[in-house]
């Protein structure tokens, strides 16, 4: 917990809270049970896509093609379950291995290989998204199951659903990267994997197992949204890359690797979250949005450089 | 007042945080002339080009040019004065053409704006029909062999009106027929009145091509020879001095019967060494001596998996095995302790902790879950042993000193139960005290079973450590000692064998 103190994730979470208190004065509305409830429901998506996100992030490398893998595990779920009749519980499963399959794709490619991240998920990312539309001609899929809609609308008590899955699962990886061996491997491969290599560390598994997660992740965030709009809707997830990003940025991931947590991607997820339903409770155009979320990007790395230059001076 | 020498390097002192490069070195270069720079590895002579060259300035001391006093802030200056340098390492843009790197940064211009490509190809053309007609102008450079790569980065060399070439090391990957071509190239540059500073490994080329030979040492210059006279052996007394001869404890040392613990046979891998043959005994440090780029580290690393050699088979403790990944090395509880310790050895962005307990993690787990409380125990045990000096575990290894940094990553190994060390520059960058605490620690180790391999170019950490020592050049063993017969001289003779 002191160690928690004077990392970049408490100085997010300061800026997050303040945030938070400036709404609750000039706004009546924030700080009401259903308005934190939207809030919370809104970011948990994004948030597990960005769980993924960080940890392929963490080993120094991108996946963009979450969304799309989003997308088409929403698609394909939705179809079992309209045509075929699989039930809710099944569903959760395959979403989860049909996402660990297409991740898998991206693993392979990147990791043995060694083509650029970057590249593999981009076109990977054109693929699953141009296979959305061969299968559903851009029309949603409809009828879906109605115990289905508990998984995306449900609540549990006053929390959503989705909420408990996306603290479940914050608690899960946050735990297995600080304290297994597979999670400290992750940050050794971010942080040099020529000595990861030299270190025993099979570099290539490490890089085929984050891309696997970050597939999964994506899958079955997709399969939340899907039962949360009541619809296989095409464009699930489309917008999902680079908020996924973009909250691992804000909560203190590096881009190069190695560096970055959970829980700081939880806390920049939480941020964009409560800005965008700020803007919209200050009646500020919403056209503003991208607008600030792309500025708090720029600060954030800012005030991390300016943190880092203080710290080599001591 | 006109000088009778093109160039005067007078008094020149070149001090880093820590070290004295360069102490009081002149150097005289007369017009048309070919004058060598030779001496050990880390006596001074890459800085020395660096400040003729104006990538580093010196602390004190002065530069001539033609009798007029200058200075020289930056490479551009020196190119403009007329002086041309081909460094060691070629920096040369793969995806572009030949031309292309020739005239980098220095395009001509139509207009100011344009690229004046006729101007372009003609200056090309001359510049390869004076080094070698085979080159064409748009070619890849990707695509050319080593030799022409060589020659395209010489060409840049002398692009301007240059009337000094420095050359560095032009020869460590020619082939013989290469080379003649490259002293040729060399030769009628000169005869056109133009100087060449050659800095060489390789005596018996020094020998033949030169007109003066410099010596340094420790950043001296101790000698200034005349190549008609002087022998390769005189080159060599000069280059490691009349210094004290080594001292070492080991004088009655035998390895008749001890167990051998590895054994590499026949290891080959193109070009970087071939039919490696060795074996290592129990309880021994075995010192590895040879030149940069004699092929040791490549040596190392596959040995350990880090590479695959192409043909040759490796026998830890008696087993005939052959490692695939380091993974498998480590299995076998082999460790390489890489020389470049910033790039490849430590994670910098990571704990002490961590740094140290990478490959042992598994050790401290139950159902993979680690326990951090007796992992923080044992790696507080490896920092008092080893005297690592931190101000707590999760400090990151980036804030150590190299010396701490190494101890640590010394830790990483001991840890994880390894048998075999192979230690590659295992002090180099580290300051006089830590590396003395090394050294010390290498030979508990060894008393106490451990076997290590030690490869240095340092020839007295080589001599004081060592119970034998082979030596290494151009990637095959040319011979091997009992630290009781070995001496500087000995070994220098082995390493500069063809």
């Amino acid at each position: 917990m002191k160690k928690f103190i004077k990392t970049k994730e408490m100085s997010m979470f300061i800026a997050l809270a303040i945030l938070c208190l400036i709404m609750t004065v000039s706004t009546s509305t924030f700080m009401t049970p259903y308005n934190i409830g939207i809030i919370a429901r809104q970011i948990s998506f994004i948030a597990i896509v960005a769980i993924g996100q960080t940890i392929v992030l963490l080993t120094g490398g991108i996946d963009l093609s979450v969304g799309s893998i989003a997308g088409l595990s929403g698609i394909l779920c939705s179809l079992l379950m309209t045509k075929m009749h699989v039930d809710t519980l099944s569903i959760i499963f395959i979403s989860l291995v049909l996402g660990i399959i297409l991740g898998c794709v991206n693993g392979i490619l990147i990791g043995r290989l060694k083509l650029n991240a970057f590249i593999v998920t981009l076109a990977m990312g054109e693929i699953y998204g141009g296979l959305i539309l061969v299968i559903t001609r851009g029309y949603p899929i409809l009828d879906l199951p109605e115990s289905f809609a508990f998984l995306g609308q449900g609540m549990i008590g006053l929390v959503p659903v989705p909420v408990i899955f996306m603290l479940v699962i914050t608690v899960v990886i946050a735990y297995i990267l600080e304290n297994t061996p597979f999670g400290r491997n992750i940050y050794a491969v971010g942080g040099n994997s020529v000595a990861a290599k030299l270190a025993g560390i099979k570099v290539e598994n490490v890089t085929l197992y984050v891309y696997m997660l970050s597939g999964m992740f994506a899958s079955f965030s997709g399969l939340l949204l899907t039962s949360r709009m009541n619809a296989g809707q095409p464009t699930i997830g489309s917008s999902w890359v680079m908020p996924s990003v973009t909250a691992a940025i804000i909560g203190g991931t590096s881009l190069s690797g190695g560096e970055g947590t959970i829980i700081g991607t939880i806390i920049g997820a939480a941020f964009m979250g409560v800005l965008a339903n700020g803007i919209v409770l200050l009646n500020i155009s919403s056209y503003w949005e991208r607008v600030i979320t792309g500025a708090v990007v720029i600060i954030a790395v800012v005030i991390d450089l300016l943190r880092k230059i203080r710290s080599q001076k001591e | 007042m006109k000088s009778s020498y093109i160039f005067e390097v007078k008094n020149i002192t070149k001090e880093f945080p820590g070290v004295r490069a360069l102490d009081n070195v002149t150097l005289y270069i007369r017009p048309g002339e070919i004058h060598s720079i030779i001496g050990e590895n880390g006596a001074g002579k890459s800085t020395l080009m660096n400040i003729i060259y104006g990538i580093l300035q010196p602390t004190s001391g002065e530069l001539f040019f033609n009798g007029e006093k200058i200075t020289i802030d930056s490479p551009k200056k020196a190119q403009k004065l007329g002086i041309g340098f081909m460094p060691q390492e070629l920096n040369l843009v793969p995806q572009l053409s030949v031309e292309e790197n020739i005239l980098l940064g220095h395009y001509p211009l139509r207009r100011k704006v344009f690229l004046d490509k006729k101007e372009q190809r003609r200056i090309v053309s001359d510049l390869l029909a004076r080094i070698d007609p085979h080159i064409k102008a748009d070619t890849i450079v990707r695509d050319l062999s080593a030799a022409h790569k060589q020659l395209v980065q010489l060409a840049r060399a002398i692009l301007f009106d240059t009337k000094i070439l420095i050359l560095d090391e032009p020869t460590s990957s020619l082939t013989s027929d290469e080379i003649e071509h490259l002293f040729d190239i060399i030769e009628s540059f000169r005869k056109a009145g133009n100087s060449v500073i050659y800095i060489s490994h390789k005596l018996n080329e020094v020998q033949r091509l030169s007109d003066t030979i410099t010596v340094l040492r420790d950043g001296h210059n101790v000698a200034t020879l005349d190549p008609k006279t002087a022998t390769v052996e005189d080159m060599i007394s000069n280059m490691i001095g009349r210094k004290a001869e080594y001292k070492n404890e080991k004088r009655d040392y035998s390895y008749k019967d001890k167990k051998v613990v590895l054994s590499v046979k026949d290891f080959s891998r193109k070009k970087e060494f071939q039919k490696i043959n060795f074996d290592l005994y129990e309880g021994e440090i075995l010192g590895i001596a040879g030149l940069v780029g004699s092929g040791r580290t490549e040596l190392a690393k596959a040995i350990y998996g880090y590479t695959v050699p192409d043909s040759g088979t490796l026998l830890v403790e008696g087993k005939k095995t052959i490692n695939k990944h380091p993974q498998e090395a480590i299995k076998k509880y082999l460790a390489y302790v890489p020389e470049e310790r910033r790039q490849e050895g430590i994670f910098p962005i990571l704990t002490v902790t961590e740094n140290i307990a990478l490959p042992s993690l598994n050790k401290f787990c139950k159902y993979q879950i680690i326990n951090k409380k007796s992992l923080r125990k044992v790696i507080d045990e490896y920092i008092s042993k080893l005297k690592i000096k931190v101000q707590s575990q999760d400090e990151k290894i980036a804030h150590l000193s190299g010396g701490n940094q190494q101890k640590a990553i010394l830790s990483r190994w001991l840890l994880s139960g390894s048998r075999i060390l192979i230690l590659d520059e295992p002090t180099r960058g580290i300051d006089v005290n830590a590396k003395a605490e090394i050294h010390d620690l290498l030979r508990t180790l060894a008393a106490s079973g451990l076997s290590i391999i030690v490869i240095s170019s340092e020839m007295e950490e080589i001599l004081s450590l060592s119970d034998r020592i082979i030596v290494m050049n151009e990637g095959e063993i040319k011979g091997e000692l009992l630290a009781s017969s070995a001496s500087q001289e000995n070994i220098l003779k082995l390493a500069f064998k063809h």
